[in-house]
């Protein structure tokens, strides 16, 4: 297939030069407006499940991306998560903490708060956060160079007020033992 | 629901519900109750809220409610938190004094006041544990880390390296004529007047008693000589000024080494550092000896012409002295 929007980091422009006034920021409804309006139309001609799909894989590749971009080079387990805090915060993407961290035995449990993609959204009765499921997935997989699944087990959505996600490694013995 | 219980009943129930620990057995088979779905959904929510609740409440962060709802949610909010604060605790334990609460109201600048306190005491701590405590400078903990990690980068590169090895001629006599306070002071003295001596990129410490050493990076024997005999010199003119008419002047002897390809250890370097200086101290003091042994006034005299060689062929140009008064460009036969 011919790609017409492969992604690269030079896509999102220079904002600095392109918007001297408004600047870097805009207005978290308009995100959204944008992120769910496009999840509607993406379910109406492809259906809930390839729906979840693009958009847990569209995360993945942002997250691989925001990775390169934002936390590589990292030396430890403590740079890569105090990196990664610093940054998704300093971003206002959300505000993570570690309740688990046992990445050599493939576990991670961990909280976003004032999360970017759900947090004030009315309770729905499902867990939203798909886009972020493959961001985070994305985040351990650059760092370990191994494979690992983010699941959200609580959602702003569900009542929760935090997303929490429980990040496994796949494969790994000692979480399958 | 049809209900076959009246609002009393009803709220009778639900009262025992919130009250006890668990379902009373004679209900468990209640029909009317077990086939209810929304009584279920109810009920499970009650329980997960009483077992996560009697959870926190004796400190147990590890029970996982899987029931949705608000009041639960807020709950399972707060066990996340103090999830990440054990979390933080233990990075703290570990060192990380970078971690901070923000979630926990009060308890929060509680929590950052004392991680803040413990770098603080930790920096110190660590300041001490390697710094000389009379002299100020650094210690023997704190060359020997230096000289292991400059040996471990001469055996990957073989970027030269010296030694020199100073002690002070005479010192007993000197606690022994004018007491330990002149002693202590004659320490000082010497730490202040040769600190200057080096470049930043040198480690310049005291490793005990009246033992003085230097680590001199990119240096090879002949630029370590002619740093030796400049301490040398500057200590045989030093005095120190103890009330008397006369002031207290007090040489140094130097025993000097530089890293050689058979080492195996950064101890063969001070053992014949400590074997020059030795030699030093047997052949009369206020001297300088090598080891590998080079005749130093030699050494000196062939530095000194190379030197004036390349200041006549480098007339034109302006480079500032370096921290040791010569060129900014080593001499050829400094770094090899």
């Amino acid at each position: 297939m011919t790609r017409k929007y492969k992604f690269f980091w030079d896509l999102i422009g220079d904002v600095e030069d392109g918007r001297p006034n408004l600047g870097d920021s805009v207005d978290l409804e308009t995100y959204r407006l944008m992120q769910f309006t496009m999840r509607d139309v993406l379910e109406e001609r492809f259906g809930t499940d390839v729906t979840d799909d693009i958009f847990f894989n569209a995360g993945k590749l942002a997250g691989r991306e925001f990775f390169r971009q934002y936390i590589d080079p990292v030396e430890s387990v403590d740079e890569f998560v105090s990196k990664t805090q610093s940054i998704l915060k300093n971003k206002r993407i959300g505000i993570l903490r570690l309740e688990e961290a046992m990445i050599d035995k493939g576990r991670v449990l961990l909280t976003i708060d004032e999360d970017l993609d759900c947090s004030g959204l009315p309770e729905l009765d499902y867990e939203t956060c798909i886009y972020d499921e493959g961001f985070i997935s994305s985040l351990f997989e650059c760092f370990t160079n191994e494979k690992w699944k983010a699941e959200e087990i609580d959602c702003w959505c569900t009542g929760a007020r935090t997303c929490r996600f429980l990040v496994t490694q796949e494969n790994c013995e000692a979480v399958n033992a | 629901m049809s209900s076959q219980r009246n609002d009393n009943e009803w709220i009778a129930l639900i009262d025992t519900f919130l009250r006890l620990p668990r379902i009373p057995d004679d209900l468990c088979n209640d029909a009317e109750l077990t086939e209810n779905p929304n009584f279920q959904k109810l009920h499970r929510y009650i329980n997960d809220l009483r077992d996560l609740s009697a959870a926190l409440s004796r400190g147990d962060l590890q029970m996982f409610a899987y029931t949705k709802g608000y009041i639960l949610s807020n709950m399972k909010a707060l066990q996340a938190n103090l999830r990440h604060l054990t979390w933080q605790t233990k990075q703290v334990a570990e060192g990380d004094f970078s971690q901070r609460v923000e979630f926990l109201g009060e308890f929060s600048d509680s929590f950052n006041e004392m991680t803040t306190k413990l770098q603080e005491n930790n920096l110190e701590l660590e300041r001490l544990a390697n710094v000389d405590f009379l002299t100020q400078i650094p210690n023997r903990r704190s060359a020997m880390q230096f000289l292991e990690q400059t040996f471990l980068l001469y055996k990957r590169t073989l970027r030269v390296f010296s030694i020199m090895i100073m002690d002070i001629d005479y010192f007993k006599s000197v606690n022994d004529t004018y007491g330990h306070d002149i002693g202590d002071k004659m320490l000082k003295h010497v730490s202040t007047t040769l600190r200057g001596v080096f470049r930043a990129s040198d480690m310049f410490c005291r490793i005990g008693g009246e033992e003085f050493l230097a680590i001199l990076p990119e240096t090879n024997l002949a630029g370590a000589v002619c740093i030796a005999e400049r301490v040398r010199s500057i200590m045989e003119n030093a005095a120190l000024d103890i009330g008397s008419a006369v002031p207290l002047k007090q040489t140094i002897s130097i025993g000097v080494s530089n890293a050689l390809p058979g080492d195996e250890k950064y101890n063969d370097i001070i053992i014949r550092s400590d074997n020059a200086l030795y030699e030093a101290k047997e052949n009369g003091r206020n001297r300088v000896y090598t080891n590998p042994p080079e005749d130093v006034g030699a050494l000196l005299k062939s530095l000194s012409r190379t030197n004036a060689k390349r200041r006549q062929s480098r007339t034109a140009d302006d480079s500032p002295p370096d921290e040791h008064g010569g060129s900014a460009a080593p001499p050829a036969n400094i770094a090899e």
